[in-house]
């Protein structure tokens, strides 16, 4: 169980760093790459979850679901970048309006 | 699978999509059509359901966990059929406000056609995050469609909060799958029990779509998103984007959750909603643009929705609440719709969207003038409405479970939007003035359309709800029925 | 063949005035709606006199199912609800000319022409429901069309209490439905028997229309804010609308309502006296005959309560009360009508003209007064208990004092100047306003059911019978008229228009005062003002609402609900 514990821990460690920075960072390009840490700790923790059956091969069905979030990640991923830069050509900001005045 | 509604409800707007994408000078046309067909569709699949109630199909006869379910009871043709009447209103309204008939709103717009049906018909929770992704990176994108900077910043928050939502969610969904190695609604409603893995996904799973659902406190995105995008997609993310996460949250609560829990967390979602209807009724009477009013106004209505909750935790009401909801979800999409609908007339004639500036717009536009009265109508619960109908059953089911202290925010909600409403009409109806621009007839007449189906389908109530009540959807669990 | 043609009738009456009302909201037709007054309340007449009692009009395909149809009630209703509509739509033409505004009074006046022929021709609940509200909502732009102050106070209360009616109206009718399904045909007496609830709720709605007491407040401000012709249709056509919902909705006629007679009975009394009470000291000839419509459908209301209380009285009763409501219908309009003319001077014709529906309503004999009186008061006669000798003498001295307050409309219209604006042009008016002043005179011997009981009055005796409280008002008008109103104000007090509604804004303004009072004092050192403490109290909600939307705390608040949520349903759970 030592390796599972591993992962399982791992992913838990990845979705809180990932959160604060989603929330605390302001530049887009910091928060966009958060939300792909976070979601990389959530995957570790499904990848974990397949070895529940003790005894034969693990799990495939949490593999598929990985494959899944992984696609949709990257064409979130496209989306945030693409709307940062178009917002940082039009203004040249680099975060939201009420945020960058907090730092 | 050819003779199943239910596939060809998400195939036909995601082929639409892709061939608005590929020909995008007809994208107004295929739009249209795509609206239509969905509309039969919809249609074909509520006749099915009435001789054979609830209806399960699998995808290329792959059964669950690999493969994938849909799943139709009375709840999903509900739903779907909103989405169908906002479809084709939106694409007849948009036809008219994008000049460009190539414009990409088409594509995406489909794109989130495809995705919003895709979520209410599924039964599995992990292809719901998958539709919730989907539906959310469409809207981010047709909030950014102006390209002005006010939109960008809107649609980039939005784009934030809706990952933050959906992490959550699918968090709560990894913990779920952990504990009980299925994504499946029904066999997860056999297996779940009150361990601490299960109440942490609820509580993951919950925060998550409640911010994506906007209630109050985390409804802040909402406004700027709303009232910063083109008219048409207000119109479908007021109306629509907004209740499927409710709509899954709904799924979760009732059919998912352990029942025990239930009445416990009930009176938090209460309070909630009640905190929602005040504050937003505030908030909307202090804007002082247009579209910012009808925007906190869906923050209101969100907060109605979440009365279900405490009322539907007492086993005399469930039935009256829920109904109540039912119908307030369908009153609010389509008096929303028509409200943003009729806001984009005015701020296309008078070239602004703040309050001081329309006055007169209502004699340059009296079919708009009407229009947003009518909504207003359904919206504030007067009677014939829609929005009476709903409000009437909650109402009703305050005062039978005892807990007469949500008839109060009921009425506060109503007088709160009796005054918002008479803040946007009031100037419009001033002396006219010289407005020269001219709008579309389509422009015109659909939101008319709209609130006038708003208040008409008061009278419907009956044989609507026919088609909610088809195997009994949103019974929570036995175990809550016997429970406090 | 004749079945089509009665279809068609039936439907061009509700289809022609929302087709004028709709082609006034578009631009380019604006004009339309003005002129299409006149078809459309024809349409409504040639209902009335050609359809034949036993065609309906079905049209499921409407969203509601609608079902149109004639009956002998609502035969009479449609005929001087038609004639009123159609000769104070040709007046309004003269009377707006010139008006920039006045092609948005004909297209409310439209709509709410169709909600009134609607209503009277629902064969069904929910129809006459829908058209009911149509028509309450689009008078809300007749009464306030002036865009006066006045007149935007009068639609405030007018508005208030259409809605509150709305409610009720929808209540009753929701309660009815849960029992009786979608369904329910008129008159839906038999039906309401089942539910106490709606009982009670369709009579308060209906009451607000019908200007039962205390429901009645909107009336004497409405009737006089509204144009003069808006007044008209008011008065005379729309407020019997709340009666026909009364009739059509309530089992009125069946056994075991004694109760709901008498009161009924007694509710009808007492509007009937204190309208010509409140009436009399008012100065605005307007006011005048608002008040007095409430006193004549207080006469009404009492027939509606005697049928309730012997149900085998109840067909001649009916009838009794339609010819009222057509005799009232008339009169109260040419009387309305009149005060749009008085202004611009009146010759001796004219004068004859006020007079002869001014004598109508007091009951003079041979006039349409008359006969709907002897109509109700045949009845009156073979009531059980005590009633009729209560009645014997209560009815006489109503008219009398209705009399008196006929003679107060005609002082106070002497001395009338304003209602009229300069452009309007009387070519219109003086006609339209003579029709219905004839009409008002000859229809009582023609029309069906009032031609019966028209015979029966013609007799010497009851001539003489009905003269006598004449005589004595002929000598108290002397006095009213030598008197004016100081001598009434002292007997009576004075009653501001509205009356009931004045203490209630009053106790309103005090609140508001007393808190902006309260509010002063509150903040010593900034302006003492109640505004600018609102001011304060909306940038703070502003401010608090940006701060919601401040990312970090975004995180707080989410991780702080899950945590509750977590917290609450693991003490569920550990339960």
């Amino acid at each position: 169980m030592n390796a599972v514990w591993i992962y399982l821990c791992t992913g838990a460690g990845l979705i809180a760093l990932g959160v604060l920075a989603l929330v605390r960072e302001p530049h887009f390009f910091r928060k966009v790459l958060a939300f792909n840490i976070t979601g990389s700790g959530i995957f570790l923790l499904l990848v974990a979850a397949a070895s529940r059956v003790s005894d034969g091969p693990p799990d495939p069905v949490p593999h598929a679901m990985v494959l899944t979030g992984i696609v949709v990640s990257v064409s979130a991923t496209a989306v945030g970048l693409a709307l940062a830069k178009k917002y940082h050509h039009l203004t040249g900001h680099t975060a939201l309006p009420g945020e960058e005045d907090e730092e | 699978m050819m003779a199943s509604p239910e596939a060809w409800l998400v195939l036909c707007p995601l082929a639409a999509a892709a061939l608005a994408f590929l020909w995008r000078s007809r994208g107004a046309f295929i739009g249209i059509v795509s609206a239509l067909i969905n509309g039969a569709l919809v249609a074909w699949l509520i006749a099915l359901m009435r001789t054979e109630g609830v209806r399960r199909i699998e995808i290329g006869g792959w059964s669950a966990p690999l493969g994938i379910e849909f799943y139709a009871d009375g709840l999903s043709p509900w739903m779907l059929m909103l989405a169908a009447i906002l479809g084709v209103a939106t694409a007849v309204y948009a036809r008219g406000y994008f000049k460009d008939p190539g414009s990409w709103f088409w594509p995406i717009w489909l794109m989130l056609a495809a995705a919003i049906n895709a979520l209410f018909l599924t039964r599995d929770i992990f292809n719901a995050y998958v539709c919730l992704e989907l539906l959310g990176l469409s809207s981010v994108a047709l909030i950014a469609l102006s390209g002005n900077p006010d939109a960008l910043a809107a649609a980039l928050r939005y784009f934030f909060v809706s990952m933050l939502g959906s992490l959550f969610y699918l968090l709560g969904v990894s913990l779920l799958y952990s504990a009980h190695a299925t994504v499946d609604i029904d066999r997860l409603r056999s297996l779940v029990s009150e361990t601490p893995a299960t109440l942490a996904a609820a509580a993951f799973m919950t925060v998550g779509l409640l911010l994506k659902t906007a209630l109050f406190p985390l409804h802040f995105w909402l406004p700027p998103a709303h009232a910063n995008a083109p008219a048409p997609v207000s119109a479908l993310l007021s109306g629509l984007v907004v209740k499927a996460s409710l709509y899954l949250l709904l799924r979760l609560w009732f059919e998912v959750f352990p029942g025990a829990i239930f009445a416990s967390v009930a009176p938090l979602f209460g309070l909630l909603g009640a905190a929602a209807v005040v504050w937003g009724g505030i908030q909307a009477l202090l804007q002082e643009r247009v579209k910012l009013v009808v925007a906190y106004s869906t923050v209101v209505q969100v907060g109605y929705f979440f009365l279900l909750f405490p009322l539907a935790a007492h086993p005399l009401t469930a039935e009256l609440a829920r109904q109540g909801v039912i119908y307030l979800l369908l009153a609010h999409a389509i008096a929303k719709s028509a409200a943003f609908m009729a806001a984009g007339n005015f701020i296309r004639v008078v070239g602004s969207d703040r309050l001081e500036d329309m006055k007169g717009a209502g004699t340059a536009l009296p079919v708009s003038m009407f229009s947003l009265g009518l909504a207003g109508i359904s919206l504030m619960g007067l009677p014939p409405s829609a929005g009476f109908i709903g409000k009437w059953k909650l109402f009703s089911a305050s005062l039978t479970a005892g807990q007469w202290w949500w008839t109060v925010v009921l009425a506060a909600g109503g007088l709160l939007s009796a005054a918002y409403f008479f803040r946007i009409l009031s100037p419009a109806l001033a002396e006219p003035s010289r407005l020269g621009a001219k709008i579309p007839r389509t422009m015109k007449w659909t939101p008319m359309a709209l609130a006038l189906a708003g208040v008409l389908l008061g009278f419907l109530a009956p044989q609507l709800l026919e088609i909610f009540e088809i195997g009994a959807p949103l019974r929570p669990a036995a175990a809550m029925e016997g429970g406090p | 063949m004749n079945y089509s043609v009665d279809n068609v009738l039936l439907g061009s009456a509700v289809l022609l005035p929302l087709f004028f009302a709709v082609c006034g909201l578009l631009p380019r037709m604006r004009g339309v709606a003005a002129a299409g007054t006149t078809p459309a309340g024809a349409a409504g007449l040639a209902a009335a006199l050609c359809v034949s009692a036993e065609s309906t009009l079905d049209l499921p395909w409407t969203v509601l199912g609608l079902r149109l149809g004639l009956d002998e009630t609502g035969r009479t209703f449609l005929f001087f609800s038609a004639i009123l509509w159609l000769l104070a739509g040709l007046y309004g033409r003269g009377y707006f000319r010139g008006q920039e505004r006045a092609w948005l009074y004909h297209v409310f006046y439209a709509f709410a022409m169709a909600g009134n022929f609607g209503l009277i021709l629902a064969r069904d609940a929910v129809t006459f429901y829908v058209f009911f509200a149509l028509m309450s909502f689009a008078s809300y732009g007749l009464v306030v069309h002036n865009r006066t102050d006045f007149a935007l106070r009068a639609g405030r209360i007018y508005i208030v209490l259409v809605v509150a009616g709305e409610v009720a109206l929808f209540a009753g009718l929701v309660a009815l439905i849960g029992r009786t399904g979608i369904n329910v045909t008129l008159p839906a007496g038999e039906a309401m028997a089942a539910s106490p609830a709606a009982l009670a709720l369709l009579t308060a709605g209906f009451g607000i229309k019908a200007g039962m007491l205390s429901l009645h407040t909107w009336l004497p401000l409405a009737h006089p804010a509204a144009p003069v012709p808006a007044s008209a249709v008011l008065s005379g056509a729309m407020i019997k609308a709340g009666l026909l919902g009364w009739l059509r909705f309530l089992p009125v006629g069946q056994d075991g309502y004694a109760s709901w007679g008498t009161f009924f009975i007694i509710a009808g009394l007492a509007a009937a006296f204190y309208g010509v009470a409140a009436g009399l000291v008012q100065t605005d000839p307007k006011t005048i005959l608002a008040y007095s419509s409430i006193s004549q459908m207080g006469f009404m209301t009492l027939g509606v309560g005697a049928g309730w209380m012997a149900p085998e009285l109840w067909s001649a009763l009916l009838v009794a009360v339609t010819v009222y409501a057509l005799h009232h219908g008339l009169a109260k309009g040419a009387l309305f009508l009149s005060a749009g003319i008085a202004p611009g001077g009146m010759s001796r014709w004219s004068w004859a003209g006020v007079a002869v529906p001014a004598l109508a309503l007091a009951g003079a004999p041979l006039t349409s007064g008359a006969v709907a009186k002897s109509a109700l008061k045949y009845s009156a006669h073979e009531l059980p208990g005590s009633w009729p000798a209560v009645l014997g003498v209560l009815l006489p001295v109503a008219a009398i004092a209705t009399g008196l307050l006929m003679a107060r409309f005609v002082v106070a219209l002497r001395e009338y100047h304003s209602a009229s604006h300069g452009d309007a042009d009387r070519r219109w008016m003086v006609p339209a306003w003579a029709a219905l002043v004839l009409a008002s005179v000859a229809v009582i011997w023609f029309w069906e059911p009032g031609a019966g009981f028209a015979q029966g009055t013609l007799k010497a005796g009851k001539i003489f019978k009905a003269a006598w409280p004449l005589l004595v008002v002929a000598a108290a008008g002397l006095a009213v008229y030598r008197w004016p109103p100081e001598f009434l104000t002292r007997w009576i007090g004075r009653v501001p228009p509205g009356d009931l509604v004045v203490p209630a804004e009053a106790v309103l303004l005090f609140l508001r005062r007393t808190v902006a009072r309260a509010a002063g004092r509150f903040p010593r050192r900034a302006a003492p003002d109640l505004g600018n403490l609102v001011d304060r109290v909306a940038s703070r909600m502003l401010g608090l609402e940006k701060s919601l939307g401040v990312w970090r705390r975004v995180l707080i608040v989410l991780l702080g609900l899950a945590l509750l949520l977590f917290a609450l349903s693991m003490a569920a759970a550990a339960k």
